[in-house]
């Protein structure tokens, strides 16, 4: 279950466009949570 | 069969992680720009607000050409007494509005909107009263935005008047 440096960098090769997509979403949530409030 | 259960929690764990990271990088990006420019838009949209706005204005009264030609702003404490309202300009001074977006929490549609309304200067921000700033928040459907983003101070430290409120 321990996640050692040689499954982290497999992961991070093999799944790295869906690590992207989560990252965009992440950055889209982030940015629109510190929308000043509209009247 | 544990090895692939390892596998799709180490996956998930580095989607979350993305997820959040991706996160911080959103706001702290905002953040960043809105500090610097108080909303990340800077399009020229609201000069061709305030350059189309006040002119179907201008031929409307005398009086309003009279206000227009006026360099200082009528003095608050009078609109203080009788009327809530601040003090209104039919069109901006010498043609040019100032950049109301320099006040942290002005955004290009609510400077566009103030300019609807006649307030085109920082100085006019500057020179509001309580009853006026209770007024435009009234106007605006702000709920108290005006006193919490502190825009009159704002406005006086950047016009570099000191009238009391």
């Amino acid at each position: 279950m321990a996640m050692t440096w040689n499954s982290l960098v497999y992961l991070l090769g093999m799944y790295w466009p869906y690590l992207a997509g989560a990252g965009a979403i992440g950055l889209v949530v982030g940015w629109r949570s510190f929308a000043p409030p509209r009247p | 069969m544990t090895s692939n259960l390892a596998h799709i929690a180490e996956t998930a764990a580095l989607l979350l992680a993305a997820y959040l990271i991706g996160c911080v990088l959103g706001y702290a990006a905002r953040r960043i720009l809105h500090a610097g420019r108080g909303t990340r838009q800077a399009t020229p949209e609201p000069v061709v607000v305030t350059a189309a706005a006040p002119e179907p204005r201008r031929p409307r009264s005398p009086a309003a050409r009279l206000a227009a030609s006026v360099d200082e702003p009528p003095p608050p404490a009078k609109a203080k007494i009788s009327d809530p309202r601040p003090a209104i300009l039919p069109a901006p001074r010498g043609g040019a509005a100032d950049n109301l977006k320099q006040i942290k929490g002005i955004g290009p549609k609510i400077e566009a909107s103030l300019q609807a309304m006649g307030i085109f200067h920082i100085d006019q921000i500057a020179g509001w009263s309580k009853a006026n700033v209770d007024w435009v928040d009234a106007q605006l459907a702000f709920k108290g935005r005006i006193r919490r983003e502190r825009w009159v101070e704002q406005a006086r430290e950047l016009s570099g008047t000191k009238a009391d409120a």
